[in-house]
């Protein structure tokens, strides 16, 4: 799974309510990432979701997505159609990322101080490789374990489970 | 090799060995939606085709989140949710008005046990930690719960904080909780389960576990584990598993903290780990005051607050509410005389429940308001405006703070009341 496209760079502690997506749309209990899309980062940046690009690439500091981990956050990432590398992100962010099926490099120490805003960058995000083409660098990364990235590539956890179902896979106490 | 709680638990859930790190697909024993997710999950279902749910025994719903709802949207909403949980036999159902909150309610029911794995539509789910039980909170993957029967967890590694010492008077486990988070780097904390242990675990109570298995969560802490010992095996009418680690068990990091080394916190904004010392706020005049949650909305926290608002009322230009986590605890507090100690200082109660905490759904503050809560965060519009000020602390904090109308250390209150 591999995305061309431009750097967004946002620095540490970047809050799911406090700046990802205001906290009113989750009391809404909106769900249509089509829907979530045009409200991303909408109290920082009130043109961001006009900007971005599918492909385009969220690169973070420290603890990008702290806080309590509302779904709407990155289900509205995934309507841009973004990915996520992170110099670390909390377990809550790392499960809704998932839930949302966007593809993230959740462990990338100091990734956050290689790059700048605007970047033309490809990630690789099934091997762990963040290229950026501006600066002609190549960075290596631990990538996800391959079960949660099959996740991520169904779409995320709703379209994976219909996958599932059809399988037949199920987890029943007997 | 020797094995954490959390290992253990995930062990004999899964019926083999387990080790850090492993990608696993455990059944939980209990999963519990919260009021806020059960019409969305059915939605999900519906669109997957799904119309019975897998290991229904084991799932519980728990409308804590908008108990007494105050506009049309929410008032229709608990009607789905009744109807959901009739077309799909959920027999485990704390509707409006029953239990409470649905991480506090069922340990009191003694529903939930020690050695337990309970995953939940709920960040706070880990409070079961407070009685031995492992709680994760998976939110939106309760989907996948009732669909196929289980969701991914990656077993986490754990983290052991030993307790020694005694909190000194006016000082309690809440400043604990929020003095702990301050002084480990959420990039340790991260993906870990916290297991405490230490010669002063004896001496919390359940409900000051749950307030430890809870407030320091919000550095990206999995979850929080409590050995049984005998205050446990007080807590509960018939006999239970005991639980514990191995004495070679392996851990992340260790950290130790000496209780009688804490004073009176405070978290002030934007996040709940930005923490000082009550000394660094003191005099910040407040509008609004909170004691409730299920981090600090338990009966010792309404005893504590009780002490101080005896005989006094709060400062006229506070509002100050009050949402006991259950109705147990309410009805505790109309016997023990609080209700009326509250009442009498010009407090505001609400329903038991989550109170203002979720996004203020009941009793919201307004735009440049100071609020100061015992609630679990302090994100801008979590008890209604985006432009109130939210400071934490403990409920004898609160309440001595909503006496003098600022932000005041509770311990010259506290000796006073209790000399």
């Amino acid at each position: 799974m591999i995305y061309r496209g431009r750097c967004w760079k946002f620095g540490d502690n970047v809050g799911i309510d406090t700046h990802i997506m205001p906290l009113n749309y989750t009391l809404q209990r909106l769900s249509d990432p089509q829907v979530l899309k045009d409200h991303v980062f909408e109290e920082v940046d009130p043109e961001f979701h006009r900007n971005a690009r599918p492909g385009d690439v969220i690169v973070a500091g420290r603890r990008f997505g702290h806080g309590n981990p509302h779904l709407q956050a990155f289900l509205g990432i995934r309507g841009l159609g973004m990915g996520v590398v992170a110099d670390s992100m909390p377990r809550g962010a790392f499960r809704i990322a998932v839930y949302s099926g966007v593809p993230l490099l959740a462990f990338c120490k100091n990734v956050s101080e290689c790059v700048d805003h605007g970047d033309e960058l490809q990630v690789d995000f099934e091997r762990g490789i963040v290229k950026n083409t501006t600066k002609d660098t190549t960075m290596k990364y631990e990538a996800p374990p391959a079960e949660i990235f099959e996740i991520i590539r169904a779409g995320g956890t709703i379209p994976y489970l219909r996958r599932t179902i059809a399988k037949g896979t199920q987890f029943v106490k007997c | 090799m020797g094995q954490t709680i959390t290992e253990k638990i995930l062990s004999r859930v899964l019926g083999r060995d387990v080790s850090p790190g492993e990608f696993t697909y455990p059944i939980p024993d209990l999963t519990v939606i919260h009021d806020g997710y059960v019409v969305s999950m059915k939605k999900s279902l519906d669109e997957l085709g799904v119309t019975q749910i897998k290991n229904s025994d084991r799932v519980m719903f728990v409308t804590d989140h908008e108990v007494v709802p105050v506009t049309q949207m929410g008032a229709d909403r608990g009607t789905q949710i009744r109807a959901i949980a009739k077309a799909w036999d959920i027999k485990h159902f704390y509707d409006s008005g029953r239990g409470g909150i649905g991480h506090v309610a069922p340990v009191e029911d003694e529903f939930v046990k020690p050695g337990m794995l309970v995953e939940g539509y709920d960040t706070h789910v880990p409070n079961f930690g407070a009685i031995g039980a492992l709680g994760i909170p998976i939110l939106g993957e309760v989907t996948s719960v009732v669909a196929i029967g289980a969701t991914w967890i990656l077993v986490p590694e754990t983290i052991r904080i030993d307790l020694k010492g005694a909190l000194p008077e006016g000082v309690t486990v809440r400043d604990l909780g929020q003095y702990i988070m301050s002084n480990i780097d959420p990039e340790v904390a991260n993906y870990t389960v916290f297991e405490f242990g230490g010669p002063a675990v004896r001496d919390i109570s359940i409900d000051g576990r749950m307030t430890l298995c809870n407030v320091p969560l919000e550095i990206g802490t999995e979850s929080i584990v409590f050995p049984t010992d005998e205050v446990t095996r007080a807590y509960y009418t018939s006999p239970i598993e005991h639980i514990a680690p191995d004495s070679d068990a392996t851990y992340k990091a260790r950290f130790e903290f000496d209780l009688s080394e804490v004073t009176p916190q405070i978290s002030v904004p934007p996040t709940p780990e930005t923490v000082v010392s009550v000394d660094k706020v003191t005099g910040k005049k407040i509008d609004y005051a909170f004691i409730g949650s299920c981090a600090s909305g338990l009966m010792e926290d309404m005893r504590q607050a009780a002490t101080i608002l005896k005989g006094r009322k709060i400062h006229p230009d506070v509002r100050l509410f009050v949402a006991p986590a259950t109705q147990r605890i309410f009805a505790q507090m109309v016997k023990e005389g609080i209700v009326e100690i509250f009442l009498d200082a010009d407090c505001l109660m609400l329903p038991a429940g989550c109170g203002a905490c979720p996004g203020g759904k009941i009793g919201r503050v307004s735009a440049g308001e100071v609020a100061l809560c015992t609630i679990p965060r302090n994100d801008s519009g979590r008890l209604g405006s985006n432009d109130a000020e939210i400071y934490l602390g403990s409920a004898l904090t609160v309440a001595a703070s909503a006496v003098q109308g600022k932000i005041s250390d509770c311990r010259e209150l506290y000796k006073e009341a209790t000399q």
